[in-house]
């Protein structure tokens, strides 16, 4: 879909160089022109809480710079010089040619290079990202497909029992997406799994790639992005999915999860009860222990609740805030530009996660409750009309709705991409912790909000 | 619609000199619409006119950047040029040329293959920017 946006929350395909460097000494190499690395670098970590340049990221990303020259005579020889140039001097274990829009236009053939790599031994695999592709969410799922095609290959599986593997988050434009692994993956580990976790710090590279054909079955945490890759390993290789068109947040809904993952799995339902009552009795301890602030800070308290987000976030979210915290889900806004043909099952995944209940009574109970834009401009228009004069709202969305949130008086906690205004580091919504992270981020937010009558704080 | 191109060769059908070894270029006139070109003339940089070009230490290898003035008489040699074709430059009259209007491709290629896909490149550009006048952003 073609046509202007305002106040953009993603970027274009090739931040897949991302998803990339998510993958520990995993090292992207861009044929792109001069400023598109750097520019969606900018927007993709540096816009979400100041990520940093990791292990080979950000101005040190490899790139061919591609100008005229490459346009009138093609860049693919210049590619090759590249990537034979960066293996040189770049140590990694996995090399991720890119294309720019540049050279897709002209058509430069990106895989075709690499593979002439691949067939010396190179570790080196090439992925079709050209801008025009599509977003941020797209260009992850191409360079997920490039990966297992070119570089795990064709295999056979040696199936090992317990051992799964994990595609939820998009890294970094899930600006939580580190945290929200090593909470994953530390409850996959409880039920007992081996988890290839595939991105970040808890991952162990390259390994865990080629370990992909060899699993039980894949987990994907994610409303439609990873979708065509679970199906992919399907194909290829065999393996069962199990796709839960959410992220679990809180301790409903993470229980939930692990309930339908052990299920699926075949694992005995008794331990993992032991484990969930164990989890919740640790995540309600906390939460019960907010019941005094709740009391006596009642009034201060949103409880409308705007979500911007993509769809899975924003689904876990929803579920969690307005099952377990009584908010009222006023309007969810869903910016990850999904195909028109996957609302439905999105609004469907909604439905079975909301209680219908949790709208009663709200002004815009009549009014729908997904809205599917990412136009910032027209979802902020949007939300000021169902607002109206509202001063109990909260936004789960980005730096834009900060400033609707000062205009308005009302609460902004970060959730979704551009975050321009602060710094994440391990924070993670996701699971029980992610879930008491949020509570803590909505209640200590009220203090950030502005000044609180009666408090200590009043200046 | 003509366009023109100044070519370090020395044979006159392949582009086989660095820009710093060139002490002559070949200007190519091209008709844009059927591709039909012509070396119109060469044009001779004389290197008593600034100073010691050709004999500057390193000259050869140092793709012109080796003399700032020289480089200075090389580009105003050209300057009337569209493009010029050569199979390496240096960063400096790379950049001097481009303020001068001159945009630099490399390439080793034949001269009637550097044009070919230069006058195709130059008719899509033409062809983009005339559809781009019904586009929303023009």
């Amino acid at each position: 879909m073609s046509g202007i946006i305002e106040q953009p929350r993603f970027s274009c395909a090739l931040a897949a160089q991302q998803t990339v460097l998510a993958i520990p000494r995993a090292l992207p190499i861009s044929h792109s022109g001069p400023g598109c690395v750097g520019k969606t670098f900018a927007f993709s970590a540096t816009g979400a809480g100041f990520q940093g340049e990791g292990y080979g990221g950000g101005s040190t990303v490899s790139c061919t710079n591609s100008n005229e020259q490459d346009v009138v005579f093609g860049g693919e020889d210049k590619l090759a010089g590249f990537i034979d140039g960066a293996m040189k001097v770049l140590k990694g274990d996995l090399y991720v040619a890119l294309s720019g829009c540049t050279s897709g236009i002209v058509g430069d053939d990106v895989e075709q290079v690499s593979r002439t790599f691949a067939a010396d031994g190179f570790p080196v695999v090439g992925a079709e990202t050209s801008g025009f592709k599509g977003n941020s969410y797209v260009g992850h799922e191409i360079v997920l497909r490039a990966i297992i095609e070119q570089f795990v290959g064709d295999i056979d599986p040696q199936v090992r029992h317990g051992l799964v593997n994990v595609f939820s988050v998009v890294p970094p434009q899930h600006p939580t997406w580190r945290g929200d692994l090593e909470e994953i993956k530390r409850l996959l580990t409880l039920l007992g799994f081996e988890v290839n976790i595939l991105f970040g710090k808890g991952s162990a590279g390259i390994s865990e790639w080629k370990d992909i054909p060899n699993a039980q079955f894949n987990l994907l945490l994610s409303s439609w992005v990873g979708l065509d890759t679970v199906r992919l390993l399907e194909e290829k290789y065999g393996t069962p999915y199990l796709h839960l068109p959410y992220m679990p947040i809180g301790a409903a809904l993470t229980s939930k999860a692990l309930r339908e993952i052990s299920a699926f799995a075949g694992l005995d339902s008794e331990k993992t009860e032991e484990i969930i009552a164990k989890e919740e009795a640790h995540f309600y301890d906390y939460f019960v222990s907010c019941a005094d602030f709740i009391a006596d800070f009642r009034n201060s308290i949103p409880f409308e609740l705007y979500i911007v987000a993509d769809s899975s976030y924003a689904l876990g979210a929803a579920a969690y805030l307005s099952g377990e915290l009584g908010f009222v889900p006023e309007g969810i806004y869903i910016t990850d530009d999904a195909d028109p043909l996957l609302h439905q099952d999105i609004k469907a995944a909604a439905d079975a996660l909301i209680p219908a209940s949790a709208r009663e009574g709200s002004a815009n109970e009549s009014e729908e409750m997904i809205l599917f834009d990412s136009d910032g401009g027209m979802v902020q228009r949007n939300i000021r009309k169902r607002l109206g004069q509202s001063k109990k709202a909260l936004f789960l969305a980005s730096t834009w709705e900060d400033f609707l949130a000062k205009e308005t008086g009302n609460l902004s906690v970060h959730f979704s991409l551009p975050i321009n205004n602060d710094v994440l580091i391990t924070r993670s919504f996701a699971g029980y912790n992610g879930g008491l992270r949020l509570m803590e981020e909505i209640l200590a937010g009220i203090f950030r909000k502005g000044d609180i009558s009666g408090t200590t704080l009043t200046r | 619609m003509t366009y023109r191109v100044a070519v370090t060769t020395t044979d006159g059908e392949n582009v086989n000199l660095h820009f710093g070894q060139a002490r002559k270029f070949t200007i190519v006139e091209v008709n844009q619409k059927t591709g039909e070109y012509s070396l119109t003339e060469t044009r001779i940089f004389e290197a008593g006119e600034h100073t010691a070009h050709a004999s500057a230490p390193g000259f050869s290898e140092s793709c012109g950047c080796a003399n700032a003035s020289a480089v200075e008489g090389l580009v105003e040699l050209i300057s009337d040029c569209d493009y010029l074709l050569t199979t390496r430059i240096g960063n400096k009259p790379h950049r001097v040329l481009l303020r001068n209007g001159v945009a630099t491709l490399e390439t080793d290629v034949p001269i009637s293959l550097a044009i070919e896909k230069l006058t195709t490149y130059l008719n899509k550009q033409a062809a983009r920017r005339g559809s781009d006048d019904n586009a929303v952003l023009s």
